[in-house]
């Protein structure tokens, strides 16, 4: 292989490496602080931060003698870093995260401890990383007697086009197939292989082969040891876990008065899940909101057949608490969707998902806005559930456009139910949802909070207004309906929000996400008190 | 238990009424006979026990601390508010509640003092935890704040020095 070319594919892998190392380096911090765009924006921050160090050191380094020495040094630090990486994450992650904190105690520790995480763990590695284009030019210019503009593009061409191959490779390929350690890792015996090339064949062989040799090493001999994890909550035992292409799942169990529940649970969950399995379908206990998907069932009782839709499916715990909760004589069936494949096969294996017989079709890798933008007047009932990186809303399934979509995907006088983190009436996330959800749907929408939990439900349906929770209902015959139906009538854990002429979330100004923020920070402040 | 045993010794009252209807699940009615109540702490107690069963506990903790502040010297109120805030995970909240109830029973004469005695005893530990977490918590931002400073003046610095020097 001529020399250019050798330079080229090291900059080209060094790229693709660098992507990865980016990419994972959330996942590896995931399990901690979350994958929320806050964390997103720490991680890229720092590696674009380091990158820039790392080319001026590598612009400096590329006046020595031997540039090709500079280069595999470089090559053989990053993969030493990468290769440090999952082992140094636990440890450093427990350094700014207290274990066993609620989403509100973490409250703004999240942003914070990310951002200090990140610059322990992946500094080195992208500074080092960052040293590798420079050096490669320089080599190039030198061997080749090309211009400086002449070599810098054509590393610059190889280093993106393996950044490109790094960022679908990653996501993809290899943190579903590898999980993240190993990605991690693998980066570490690339670059370690890439460092005794730069020796070898760039330079002469010298005592930093030794380095190389080390960084080669280093990471094949950590290839079976895990990643140091989060503690897991007092009495949970860990049943299984999956590193998908969007998130770390596992499912967990623990038993309560006797009773086992499963929970899914993504990323660094605090005290939250995303979906609930219990022995027996039906009410669950006391403080999950999934049982208020259920009182349209008993609010509307002329309405026998129910096509029930989900956005967020999750492990299809709506289903359960419907089919095991609704009045005698109502029939469902149900479609939902669930963006997370590894979710939905973890729910078949652990949450007795299935399809019911033809009643309970799950519409797997499915965003839950096409679902609803291909059904019209389809639905009696249409749940909302979808959250991206454990507590937020994504701003496309909450804007005025999707719920106009998800009004026209109602029959008449049909359902919505949206289930939202918050905490009370005045919180910002619950009143900028609840006022889209009315001006969309042109009537006044009920909101009312779940008892013993931080959700409120949102009730809205097409061509009328949900029903008064503060008139006393007639009672069911039921003693667990009429239990769960009973907490709405206390003044004061029910609300109506109104159509505004106002500003409300739409596709293209949506800041839902720094609503979101402006919750969490708020109950930590209260929390405090 | 100790709801029950304040209906024992009170004859019917707002609070027995207010007890009653909350356990029935007639919420509506039981708040409105809590309101009723003139005496303030009778009040307050009535409010607090309607909206902790219906699941309202930061409403419950916010009755209780209203009410704790208007009467003092009640321990029923300030064993809930502790229970509550607890179940809160409210640490400030909480340290505060056991403080004033651990007072409030070096009186001997308090009745069923064997009973708020136990209860404080029940979640002493988890207060502790609480404000363990807390402090552990806030070490831990000031940590991190510290070290992002650190690295940002660091980079800053040496984005200087190696452009000048590159």
């Amino acid at each position: 292989m001529a020399r250019s070319s050798l330079v080229l594919a090291i900059a080209f892998l060094a790229g693709a490496s660098t992507m990865a190392v980016e990419l994972a380096a959330v996942r590896v911090q995931s399990p901690w602080f979350g994958a929320s765009t806050a964390v997103w924006t720490n991680v890229i921050g720092v590696v674009l931060l380091a990158l820039s160090i790392g080319y001026l050191i590598g612009a400096r380094a590329s006046r020595s003698a031997q540039p090709q020495r500079a280069l595999g040094v470089t090559l053989s630090l990053s993969a030493i870093a990468c290769a440090l990486v999952p082992v140094a994450s636990g440890p450093i992650a427990r350094i700014f995260l207290p274990p066993h904190l609620t989403l509100e105690q973490a409250g703004t520790l999240t942003g914070w401890g990310s951002l200090a995480a990140s610059v322990c763990l992946f500094l080195p590695a992208a500074t080092a990383l960052g040293c590798t284009a420079p050096l490669a030019t320089e080599i190039l210019a030198r061997g080749g007697r090309a211009s400086a503009g002449s070599a810098g593009g054509r590393v610059l061409c190889a280093s993106t086009l393996g950044s490109l191959l790094g960022t679908f490779a990653t996501t993809y390929s290899l943190v579903p197939n590898l999980g993240t350690t190993r990605t991690f890792l693998a980066a570490g015996i690339v670059l370690g292989a890439l460092a005794l090339l730069a020796f070898f064949a760039l330079g002469r062989g010298s005592a930093r082969n030794a380095v190389a040799l080390v960084a080669l090493i280093l990471p094949c001999a950590l290839w079976s040891v895990a990643a140091r994890l989060p503690d897991l909550t007092e009495g949970d035992v860990l049943l299984a876990s999956r590193e998908s292409t969007y998130q770390s799942v596992r499912i967990v169990e623990r038993t309560e008065d006797g009773s086992r529940l499963r929970h899914l649970q993504v990323n660094e969950s605090f005290d939250s899940f995303q979906s609930v399995w219990s022995e027996r379908p039906g009410f669950l206990p006391d403080g999950h909101y999934y049982n208020l998907f259920a009182f349209p069932l008993w609010w509307s009782r002329d309405i026998t057949t129910w096509r029930v839709g989900v956005v967020g499916l999750g492990g299809g715990t709506a289903w359960r608490v419907l089919d095991g909760a609704k009045p005698t004589g109502v029939e469902l069936s149900l479609v939902g969707a669930e963006i997370d494949p590894a979710v939905v096969a973890l729910a078949r294996e652990w949450m007795d998902l299935s399809d019911q017989g033809g009643r309970c079709r799950v519409l797997s890798g499915i965003d839950g806005r096409a679902l609803v933008a291909k059904t019209h007047a389809g639905f009696e009932l249409l749940i909302l559930d979808a959250y991206a990186n454990q507590t937020e809303i994504p701003p496309h399934l909450s804007s005025v456009e999707f719920f106009e979509a998800c009004r026209a995907s109602l029959v008449e006088r049909g359902w919505l139910v949206a289930n939202v983190g918050g905490f009370g009436f005045d919180d910002p996330v619950v009143t900028s949802v609840g006022e889209t959800l009315a001006t969309a749907f042109g009537t006044r929408v009920l909101a009312v909070l779940v008892p013993y939990s931080r959700n409120v439900a949102l009730f809205a349906r097409r061509g009328s207004e949900p029903i008064d929770p503060l008139v006393v209902p007639p009672k069911s015959g039921v003693a667990e309906v009429d239990r769960q139906l009973a907490a709405a009538t206390l003044p004061g854990l029910s609300h109506w929000f109104a159509p505004t002429s106002g500003v409300v979330l739409t596709d293209d100004l949506n800041p839902i996400q720094t609503r979101q923020h402006e919750s969490i920070e708020r109950a930590a402040r209260r929390g405090l008190e | 238990m100790i709801a029950s045993w304040l209906l024992v010794l009170a004859p019917q009252t707002a609070l027995e009424t207010a007890v009653q209807r909350t356990n029935a699940g007639d919420f509506r009615s039981a708040w409105s006979a809590a309101s009723s109540a003139v005496d303030p702490l009778e009040r307050a107690q009535a409010k607090v026990f309607v909206r902790q069963h219906a699941g309202d506990l930061a409403g419950a903790l916010d009755e209780a601390q209203l009410g704790t502040r208007a009467a003092l010297e009640d321990p029923w109120l300030a064993e809930r508010t502790l229970a509550i805030a607890v179940s809160l995970s409210r640490a400030k909240a909480a340290a505060n509640a056991l403080s004033q109830l651990d007072a409030l029973l070096l009186d001997p004469n308090v009745p069923n003092r064997g009973a708020y005695l136990e209860a404080a005893s029940r979640v002493r530990s988890r207060v502790d935890a609480l404000s363990t977490g807390a402090r552990a918590r806030d070490t831990a931002e000031s940590r991190a704040r510290f070290v992002v400073l650190g690295f940002s003046v660091t980079a800053l610095c040496a984005l200087v020095f190696l452009a000048r020097k590159a």
